[in-house]
């Protein structure tokens, strides 16, 4: 991203919403204050023409910004732009610009290009396409190596004619997109170290949800290494929110206290039925409508059909599974291309070797499960809320940390 | 961390000994001036300086033909040795054992790399001791330097140096002999001169002084190009303004543990007797890998089948009892440990062993309840231990 005083960011699924339109516009608006507030370094002008926002600053944005855009749910689109100034009507300050501009980057021979033109400025004295015609011949004539190409070209050179002044844009990048954070309720997302869990995330982010998440720390069994894993995971996460959590229960007791008591080749089973009789219990006191997690059918043993049966029978809310459908290899795919891989890659387990089982129960007996709860000591799984750690971000900034007991009183209090 | 821990990783870093503390700190407060200046005050600090070197030297039994000079540690003082000692001949081989502390090993192969030398190992045993056939079988006449470990930091192995060097150097009388004195200096004897040692590196932190102190003692005729070049402190040996405070803390510390030499012994091997016998008497499923070899009584290896031991580790510090383990996480991705494999334990062991070290404060109620600690939680998780 160019170093610019202008922002020009599209706004996605816009076309979908009617009457709710200004509904989705002010979440999304509200999220944006909020990044540019803390991400950026002076005030921010932040105006909307259909389906953009136009967002202008005394200081240029910087390079960094863009990473932190693109984690905006809700933005599609985000380009710099530059302004220039056109006295008299004429476009060959604006083509001079664009020509500088050119020349600073490094455009590969062969590259293709052309000019989209608009003008909010009607009474300008040439027509958008003439516009578009003679900017592109001073290119063309100052860059032989380029050639134009009107359909799906390379380099898309972006040109706006306001009264007194054009704006440019030779660069788009791609945000998000989806619905701005606040408008689809709030899910509470069982996050792992592995690569799944935050792909799962980050796509119920994307519909527009606000996701907390909850993470079973199994120490002493496993050490300090993965939560810091996690922590750094959920960190990177919480840029899609505008306030989020990440909930760290202790699991070690609980580990031991479950494998004591079961068949073998049932613990990992029982280990998640567990975590989502727990997360259901906490999303119960936050507010959270869903459950998310990053199953895949047939992934491991524990995602079989009759096994995630189970495991939804652990609770009445319902437990959304995006990648349900998705092969491991584009799971890995995604979790490059929204920034997780390098975090997920770190060979930190969440789970001790010592409690797997030889052979895993891949058809789980659902009246057995059932019995097995019955008995189990609910209270010390469901305490354990209690003894947990929350870590509290805002727009990727991590705001603090506080005993899982302390947040849920504050919360309590709030909403008598 | 609190202070009712049960600490027995000394073999890691020991406490400061509480005079060498009081030293250290009036030190750092009253010493500052730069003792290689030209004032009066100068030149008392290099005079006091002086004195501490000396002093080492006397504990080590070493004549006038030994130089020591101050560094910042053992590793420094390995690496300074290793890759400054000029060989009458470069055809002539390194060495050494990867069942050493790295900063011999690793420094050794990087030497033999970059100088195209031959590096060869030392001979263990089934026991991981120095196997006194193929020693003796060695071709020591073609050997310019030989680098090893007075104590294993990672087993206890103690090596008889006095015969070995012996038999060594009457194949070869210009072999040169390296040694690593980190475990051994403050708790065995050691006579340079006598065992016929060239050089020596020791370290505070591991004998109750503070840490960023160590020292290379080493035969003055000895061909050896500095590490640190600069201001030619340490009479052009090492250069680097000397750590003044921590010479004079380690010279307390020296002073205060040496005395009582023969009495520390005396203490260890009793501890290492009860721990034994503990270990006996509440029946812990543990081994000793080097049971039958020859190690000292405060550095003990121990194997618990069936469970990677950082999830003792971890159990262990929740109730407060801090020992070194050799998984540093359970994780099923992890590389062979070479100084194990090198002791004869193969790579499916490596994971289920601690070691516990003991210093010159350990109690035997320290050792009782590390052992009850050790036995209650073996007993709790012994349900989850994969037998094969």
């Amino acid at each position: 991203m160019e170093s610019t005083q202008h922002l020009l960011l599209g706004i996605d699924e816009i076309w979908l919403k009617g009457a709710n339109r200004p509904f989705y516009i002010r979440a999304l608006k509200k999220h944006l204050k909020d990044v540019f507030s803390l991400h950026h370094g002076a005030a921010v002008k932040i105006s909307r023409e259909g389906a953009v926002f136009w967002v202008e600053s005394e200081e240029p944005f910087a390079d960094s910004l863009r990473k932190v855009l693109q984690m905006v749910p809700g933005l599609y689109l985000i380009r710099s732009v530059h302004k220039v100034a056109l006295p008299n009507d004429k476009i060959e300050p604006l083509a001079e610009a664009i020509v500088d501009c050119l020349s600073q980057r490094k455009v590969l021979a062969g590259t293709t290009f052309r000019v989209s033109t608009r003008r909010s400025h009607k009474g300008f004295a040439l027509s958008s396409m003439d516009i578009s015609r003679q900017v592109g011949g001073i290119i063309a004539r100052r860059f032989p190596d380029l050639r134009v190409q009107l359909d799906e070209p390379d380099m898309d050179v972006f040109v706006r004619i306001m009264p007194g002044f054009a704006l440019f844009s030779l660069q788009a990048d791609y945000g998000m997109g989806g619905l701005p954070v606040g408008t689809s309720g709030r899910v509470l997302g069982l996050l792992s170290g592995g690569f799944d869990s935050p792909v799962a995330s980050y796509l119920m982010a994307r519909r527009g949800c606000i996701v907390d998440h909850v993470f079973f720390h199994a120490y002493p069994f496993v050490g300090t290494e993965v939560k810091e894993k996690i922590t750094e995971l959920a960190a990177h996460l919480s840029l899609t929110q505008r306030h989020c959590r990440l909930w760290v229960l202790p699991f070690g007791e609980i580990q031991k206290m479950i494998a004591k008591d079961c068949r073998e080749n049932y613990r990992t089973l029982l280990f998640r039925f567990v975590m989502v009789k727990t997360s259901e219990h906490l999303a119960r006191q936050i507010g959270a409508q869903a459950l998310v997690t990053g199953d895949s059918l047939g992934q491991v043993s524990s995602q079989t059909l009759e096994n995630l049966t189970i495991i939804n029978q652990a609770t009445k809310l319902p437990v959304l599974r995006p990648l349900v459908g998705l092969k491991k290899n584009e799971i890995i795919d995604y979790s490059r291309k929204i920034g997780t891989h390098d975090i997920s890659v770190r060979p930190h387990d969440d789970a001790c070797s010592l409690f797997a089982p030889q052979h895993p129960v891949i058809r789980g007996d659902q009246c057995y499960v059932q019995q097995w709860w019955s008995t189990f000591d609910s209270e010390a799984a469901l305490g354990s809320l209690a003894d947990g750690e929350v870590f509290i971000w805002r727009s990727g900034q991590l705001r603090g940390q506080d005993r899982a007991s302390n947040v849920l009183e504050k919360m309590k209090g709030q909403s008598t | 961390m609190e202070q009712d821990l049960v600490y027995l990783d000394h073999a890691a870093s020991t406490p400061l000994r509480p005079m060498a503390l009081e030293t250290l700190c009036h030190s750092y407060a009253f010493d500052y001036a730069n003792p290689s200046a030209s004032h009066r005050w100068a030149k008392e600090l290099a005079k006091k300086t002086e004195q501490a070197r000396s002093e080492v030297l006397q504990y080590l039994k070493a004549t006038a033909d030994y130089r020591l000079t101050f560094m910042s540690s053992a590793t420094e003082a390995n690496n300074t040795l290793i890759k400054g000692l000029r060989l009458p001949d470069p055809s002539l081989s390194i060495v050494a054992s990867p069942t050493d502390h790295p900063s011999l090993w690793l420094v050794a192969k990087q030497r033999a790399t970059m100088q195209g030398q031959a590096l060869l190992t030392y001979p263990l045993d089934s026991n991981g001791d120095i196997d006194q056939a193929a020693w003796n079988d060695m071709d020591w006449s073609r050997t310019g330097l030989l680098c090893v470990a007075h104590v294993n930091n990672s087993s206890g192995h103690l090596r008889d140096l006095k015969a070995l060097v012996a038999r060594a150097k009457k194949k070869n009388p210009a072999l040169w002999v390296h040694v690593d004195g980190a475990q051994s200096f403050g708790k065995e004897e050691i006579a340079l001169e006598t065992w016929n040692i060239d050089s020596i590196t020791l370290s505070a932190h591991k004998m109750g002084g503070p840490r960023g102190i160590g020292a290379l003692i080493w035969k003055k005729t000895g061909p050896l190009a500095p590490l640190l070049k600069g201001g030619d402190h340490e009479e052009g040996w090492r250069s680097s303004t000397p750590a003044t405070s921590l010479i004079f803390s380690w010279q307390t510390a020296c002073g205060d543990v040496i005395e009582k030499q023969a009495s520390i012994r005396k203490h260890m091997m009793e501890l290492s007797g009860y721990l034994h016998e503990k270990m006996e008497e509440k029946k812990c499923p543990v081994t000793w890998p080097f049971a039958q070899a020859s190690t000292v009584s405060y550095i003990h290896l121990l194997e618990v089948a069936g469970i990677s031991s950082d999830i003792l580790l971890r159990h262990l510090e929740e109730q407060g009892v801090i020992v070194s383990s050799s998984a540093a996480c359970s994780s099923r991705a992890s590389k062979e440990n070479l100084v194990y494999s090198g002791l004869g334990i193969s790579k499916d062991r490596q994971k289920n062993l601690l070691r516990v070290s003991f210093g010159f404060s350990t109690t035997f109620a320290e050792v009782d309840r590390f052992v009850d600690c050790l036995a209650n939680i073996l007993q709790e998780l012994s349900f989850l231990f994969k037998r094969s």
